[in-house]
């Protein structure tokens, strides 16, 4: 991933982060205070409620006990209650108590209906409605309860009215003390309807409602008609409420519908109170928050994507500038330069990488020039060996004439002038003749060793072996007397020039024959050991040997470590030897004692050597 | 009978020298003519400078040829011999101190008959003209002398 992008994402990631987690907790602050401040506002309009419905039931049942205690309705009620056959008194009394006492209360409000009961039989004597009176009342507990003191008769359906009633009783004494009746009041459930589901602001499904312990509605809820103690409600809310606890749930209302709700048990009452606002309106302001908050986080983010945006191409720009002016000095355009003007980091970065560029430069001229003297010298030494071999090849041509002078016209001497010459002068010119032999045999020795380093390598298989056999059989054939014994392991093949490997096998089996003529029976042995993976050859003899601290001289033209006497010989074969290892990498060294024969061994330098022989050649 | 000739070419004095002593040690008895370089070799065989007036349809039995000579060189004259249609079919012999692979391929692939190196030893040497003379003058059949 390029630079700019990674800066861009990683500004959007510092400002999405943070945004997100503080607008999660803000909203869930928000959401949290707003669902606080509802269910706050739910209990406090149950509580409200609630003592709405106690002052209601209260003021009733103070307006009741206030007849009650009224003298004129103590004294009619005794009347009442001791005249069993409607008289003029009784009927006055009955009058007075509905006209006088019951029916002008009505008109304040709260009861529809006044009515006494006669203490011993529960009979109605007088009523705010005629058509009840003459009724017993005996087994209805208004009565019942009533004649000891207030009471009241919780909300029922009455089967009388046929609508949901709530009665309130309160018993009539005489100025002796002794019960004259009791004096009950139907309550008008309009009113407290009306007390219930007073909308208390301006919400739209807020809805307050009371349920008895029949899971009936006792007022009408919000959304519906005619349901007070006709239809069940069965509600989380409801439920939790009729079982005794106060407290707020999100559940199902009677609609089905998702509110928040605050539900109160009203021990005075045997109901539960319920006000109940849909989740929908609760969490309205939650949601508006909600919008809110990620707009802001939008708006945040976007402008921290544009700045990370801007800040990428700022610092970037530079960063491209340099990249592309490494990739031009990369191509090998050393005279580029990045040149950015810039104090910061990336400034220092371009002008370092100038420098660098300015060194490489250097570094570059001077390695080209390097390699241009190398050429040089390569050329120079190219010519130096050329003359070398012309030098070589006049050697060959001009240096044999004039020995081959000195033989020639030597040997005219000692044919032509016979008697001449006396046995000393003769002497003498054998001499010369010997001595002009013998440096052409050091030309052709020398010429020879020349060649060998000069001879191009044609690499093929060679099988050391054979060629080892071939050679102990021409040492032999030379000097059919000798008796030797020549051994020989088969089946060394190695890869490299036939003509240079043969010139090896040569000088180091002649020297291990000439070095054991010596010897009544001559041991030559060649053979290949293995060390540490390399292969190593050598010929062995039981001949003179040498003197190991002269070994170093061995391998040096002309060093001979036998007089010519001894063992005849130019001191070049060695020489030879070497120099053919050496061009294969590989080492030669000699092992030996003063007569205890001589080893040599040498190595090929490894990338030679061929190891599976051929089936075909053994 | 036509006069057998022998063309030695030969610079070095003590090599003409030796090389006359052993063909006549040999008991070769042909005419040799001997020229001193290259050129003179030439204007010989093709009776040019100082052999102008010299017939030209007589030519040498057998030219002896060494290779490092002054002027022209040995491989040079063989060359320029070669593409004369006159001189084409001369046998020619290399003698030479020389024992280069290079100047032996050279002198054969520039149409020498023969390469032989001239031993050190004398007697070696006068046994190789003895061997020489004998082959290239009375066994080999030479290319018919005509104009």
């Amino acid at each position: 991933m390029k630079l700019g992008p990674k800066l861009t994402i990683f500004f959007l990631l510092l400002a999405i982060v943070p945004t997100a987690i503080v607008g999660y907790l803000s909203y869930e602050n928000g959401r949290r205070t707003i669902i606080q401040k509802t269910v706050d506002h739910l209990v406090s309009i149950n509580i409200f409620k609630s003592n709405e419905l106690k002052r209601w039931v209260k003021d009733n049942e103070s307006s009741i006990e206030e007849l009650a205690q009224r003298t004129w309705v103590r004294e009619f009620a005794a009347v009442l209650a001791k005249h069993d056959i409607p008289d003029h008194a009784y009927q006055n009394a009955k009058a007075t108590i509905i006209e006088d006492h019951l029916k002008p209360r009505l008109k304040y409000g709260g009861f529809f209906e006044l009515f006494l009961m006669c203490p011993r039989h529960g009979l109605i004597s007088a009523s705010t409605d005629e058509k009840q009176e003459g009724k017993y009342r005996d087994t209805n507990p208004y009565f019942i309860e009533g004649k000891s003191h207030n009471y009241i008769h919780g909300i029922y359906y009455s089967p009388v009215l046929e609508q949901p009633a709530m009665t309130m009783s309160t018993p009539i004494k005489d100025k002796q003390g002794n019960l004259v009746g009791v004096l009950a009041g139907r309550l008008d459930l309009g009113e407290l309807s009306k007390i219930i589901s007073l909308q208390t602001g301006k919400s739209p499904t807020e809805d307050t409602y009371l349920v008895n312990t029949f899971n009936f509605f006792v007022t009408e809820p919000r959304f519906g008609q005619g349901y007070a103690l006709k239809k069940a409600v069965r509600t989380e809310g409801v439920g939790a409420g009729l079982s005794g606890k106060d407290g707020v749930g999100f559940y199902k209302d009677y609609r089905g519908e998702p509110v928040i709700g605050a539900y109160k048990w009203l021990p005075e009452f045997s109901m539960c109170i319920i006000t109940e606002i849909d989740q929908a309106e609760a969490f309205a302001p939650v949601a508006r928050l909600a919008w809110v908050i990620t707009g802001i986080a939008s708006a945040l983010s976007l402008a921290a994507g544009l700045l990370g945006l801007f800040f990428a191409r700022t610092i970037t720009r530079p960063l491209r500038q340099l990249a592309a002016g490494a990739e031009e000095i990369g191509s090998g355009k050393l005279e580029q330069r990045v040149g950015t003007a810039s104090k910061d980091e990336i400034g220092g970065l371009s002008r370092a990488f100038d420098r660098m560029a300015g060194n490489l430069k250097t570094i570059t001229v001077s390695r080209d020039e390097l390699e241009q003297r190398v050429r040089e010298r390569t050329a120079q030494l190219e010519v130096a060996n050329k003359e070398l071999e012309a030098f070589a090849y006049s050697v060959s041509h001009d240096l044999r004439a004039p020995l081959r002078a000195l033989d020639g016209f030597s040997a005219a001497l000692i044919s032509g002038y016979p008697g001449k010459l006396d046995d000393q002068g003769q002497h003498y010119l054998n001499r010369i003749q010997a001595a002009s032999q013998r440096m052409g045999q050091l030309i052709n020795d020398l010429l020879h060793l020349s060649r060998v380093t000069r001879r191009e390598f044609v690499t093929e298989q060679v099988d050391l072996s054979g060629f080892a056999r071939e050679i102990a059989a021409e040492l032999q054939a030379e000097d059919p007397q000798r008796k030797a014994e020549f051994v020989i392991e088969p089946q060394m093949f190695v890869q490299g020039d036939a003509h240079l490997l043969r010139i090896v096998l040569e000088n180091l089996l002649s020297n291990a024959w000439k070095f054991t003529s010596p010897r009544p029976r001559a041991q030559i042995e060649v053979g290949m050991a293995e060390q540490t993976g390399e292969h190593i050859y050598f010929v062995r003899d039981n001949g003179v040997g040498f003197n190991m601290t002269y070994a170093d001289k061995l391998f040096a033209p002309f060093q001979r470590l036998h007089g010519m006497r001894e063992f005849p010989g130019t001191g070049i074969g060695l020489a030879t030897v070497k120099r053919i290892i050496t061009r294969y990498g590989g080492r030669v060294w000699p092992e030996a004692a003063v007569d205890q024969g001589a080893t040599f061994y040498f190595t090929l330098g490894g990338i030679h050597e061929k190891t599976n022989y051929p089936a075909g050649r053994r | 009978m036509k006069k057998r000739i022998i063309l030695l070419v030969e610079d070095n004095p003590d090599d003409e020298e030796l090389t006359l002593m052993a063909l006549k040690e040999s008991n070769i008895l042909n005419e040799v003519v001997v020229a001193h370089d290259g050129e003179e070799a030439l204007d010989y065989l093709l009776a040019t400078g100082k052999f102008a007036g010299r017939d030209p349809a007589l030519l040498p039995q057998l030219v002896l040829l060494d290779l490092k000579l002054p002027k022209l060189g040995g491989l040079e004259v063989l060359q320029r011999l070669r593409t004369e249609l006159r001189t084409q079919v001369i046998p020619v012999v290399v003698l030479t101190s020389s024992s280069e692979e290079e100047d032996i391929l050279s002198s054969y692939r520039l149409g020498a008959n023969s390469y032989v190196r001239k031993p050190v030893e004398f007697h070696r040497f006068v046994d190789a003209v003895r061997q020489l003379g004998l082959y290239w003058l009375l066994i080999n059949e030479a290319p018919p002398n005509k104009p």
